[in-house]
């Protein structure tokens, strides 16, 4: 099963917020960079059925969001972690993930209870189980959003931002725990965090204005400043983007003055190279 | 550990022949004595059931009052726990209506023989589309995103919040009724029907917009119906008056029925 879009457009005011998005998602891990404001958000709520696109269709494993008996198959079968999850503050870690396995018709106690367990103890979160919510850190609350997007086993997971506020082990653990949930699931991941992307996504799709300005393996994306990434002793005034590094030297991004020292490009200045060039196109068209 | 249990005494406590203080010596020395501790044969099932009764006893919280409460009119457990974490039923929210509800009837009877008790039914209507507000929505409930995208009924989870708000607000309102001085053909319909009509045009408004944003539409235009009657010198609790709210109560109640698939989903409405 897959999950598909074409030509997906959603407006806010005069803000194109997505505009003609296409691509279809298959078994493993894809990953969603973007600068802020770019639709990911945007599209991961489209896809998790919160919001209604203008235009456009989605499919989401063979069912259709248009249509409320299919929205409810989907969200049978999806588990959504938001950009900015909410808690009941007061509420104990067992109690929140319990309330929302009834809002996904875990009816049954004991099964539920279960569940509850399975999602806690997957998500490091097992002796927390009785911690009320307010007395937990940025940290640990992520992981218990991410808790709840896990229960019922999914066959599709979006997740919006999941390493955000997540220390380097935590962040470890949470790419073990999706690289073993997407062996046989559909995984998006929007972030901010390249490294990420290298670490565990497939594919990698950029998205920027509400468009989609890549979509190809992590590799591709990394090819994209071949050649484009230089280090220099004094700031290169021709660099696109450019930082001084801790050695004192400045990494530069862009077209390359003759003589400089290229260097190996990462991901992050493939991802750099292309949304810089795409802010470019923008000013270009919008003059 | 300097002493080790024998097999037979094992055995006999593991068969329940051993006696109580027996038993007590015996689990005293088996908590420090891993070699002893090996002789009992578990039954890995039963001892797993155990740890899932313990940990059920320990990790779920108490049910709070209007949980406690709705249970013991039968509704059923998992249902009422999705009714009962709605800000609008909370002890604050509830205390707070039963004190305006409370108010407004002193207030009406602050001149027995005039019309303040038009006070009352002006407010009262108002309570119930105060709850609605405090409902369901991404304003009031920090958990809302989590709700949108579960299969529950999100039509059907707002109607239950709703008519539970409605009944409480209902409860309160015949409370208090008594010692409002109100002539004998003031019926309590006069504040029951505008409540019914307000609190079902509320819920048609919330399948296009947000709840809040409804019900502040709703009762701002209520306000100045009111206001607009006390100036103009129109009978806004009359038979006629009464049947107007009535039609309006069934006209909103089937717009709800048409629009249920609207309430799920932003941007869809």
């Amino acid at each position: 099963m897959n999950v598909t879009l074409s030509e997906v457009r959603k407006q806010y005011g005069s803000v194109r917020a997505l505009d003609g998005v296409d691509f279809t998602l298959q078994t493993g891990i894809t990953g969603l960079l973007g600068p802020n404001g770019a639709g990911k958000t945007t599209l991961l709520r489209c896809l998790a059925t919160v919001l209604a696109p203008d235009d456009g269709k989605i499919n989401v494993l063979g069912f259709d969001p248009d249509h409320p008996n299919e929205r409810t198959e989907i969200r049978r079968r999806i588990g959504y972690l938001p950009q900015e999850p909410g808690f009941y503050r007061n509420f104990t870690c067992f109690d929140f993930i319990d309330y929302l396995a009834i809002l996904k018709e875990h009816v049954d106690r004991v099964a539920r209870h279960a569940e509850v367990r399975r999602v806690l103890e997957l998500t490091g979160l097992s002796d927390k189980s009785t911690t009320k919510i307010r007395k937990l850190s940025g940290g640990m609350r992520r992981r218990l959003a991410l808790a709840q997007s896990l229960l019922g086993t999914p066959g599709f997971l979006i997740l919006d931002e999941p390493t955000a506020g997540l220390d380097p082990e935590l962040r470890f653990r949470f790419r073990q725990l999706v690289t073993e949930l997407a062996a046989d699931r559909i995984v998006l991941l929007s972030t901010h965090q390249t490294e990420d992307v290298a670490a565990i996504c497939d594919r990698v799709i950029v998205l920027d204005a509400g468009k989609v300005r890549f979509d190809g393996a992590p590799a591709a994306l990394i090819e994209v400043a071949a050649g484009k990434v230089w280090m220099s002793d004094e700031r290169p005034t021709s660099a696109r983007i450019t930082w001084r590094t801790a050695t004192g030297e400045h990494r530069a991004v862009g077209e390359p003055p003759e003589g400089a020292r290229l260097i190996e490009p990462t991901i992050e200045d493939g991802y750099l190279m292309l949304v810089g060039v795409a802010a470019l196109v923008d000013e270009t068209e919008a003059a | 550990m300097s002493w080790h249990v024998d097999e037979l005494v094992v055995r006999r406590y593991q068969d329940g022949a051993a006696n109580r203080v027996s038993a007590a010596s015996l689990e005293a020395h088996l908590t420090g004595c891993e070699q002893c501790r090996e002789l009992l044969t578990v039954d890995q099932a039963w001892l797993e059931m155990s740890w899932i009764g313990v940990a059920d006893r320990v990790e779920p919280g108490k049910p709070g009052v209007v949980e406690r409460s709705l249970t013991k009119f039968g509704v059923p457990s998992h249902l009422a726990r999705v009714v009962a974490v709605s800000p609008a039923l909370r002890i604050s929210f509830l205390l707070a209506v039963a004190l305006v509800m409370g108010f407004a009837a002193l207030a009406s009877t602050a001149n027995s023989t005039g019309e303040t008790y038009r006070i009352f039914l002006a407010v009262a209507p108002l309570l119930p589309v105060a709850g609605v507000a405090f409902a369901y929505g991404r304003l009031v409930d920090p958990a809302h995103e989590f709700t949108m995208v579960a299969p529950i009924d999100s039509f059907r989870l707002l109607m239950v919040r709703a008519a539970t708000v409605l009944t409480v607000s209902i409860v309160l309102g015949l409370v208090v009724w008594p010692i409002v001085p109100a002539p004998r053909s003031v019926g309590i319909s006069a504040w029951l029907l505008p409540a019914l009509a307000l609190t079902l045009i509320t819920l048609v408004l919330a399948s296009r917009l947000e709840v809040w944003i409804a019900a502040a539409m709703v009762g701002g235009g209520w306000v100045a119906a009111m206001l607009l009657a006390v100036s103009s010198e129109v009978e806004a609790f009359d038979a006629d008056a009464q049947s107007l709210y009535a039609a309006v109560a069934l006209l909103a109640t089937g717009a709800v029925l048409l629009r249920r698939n609207h309430y799920d989903r932003e941007g869809d409405r």
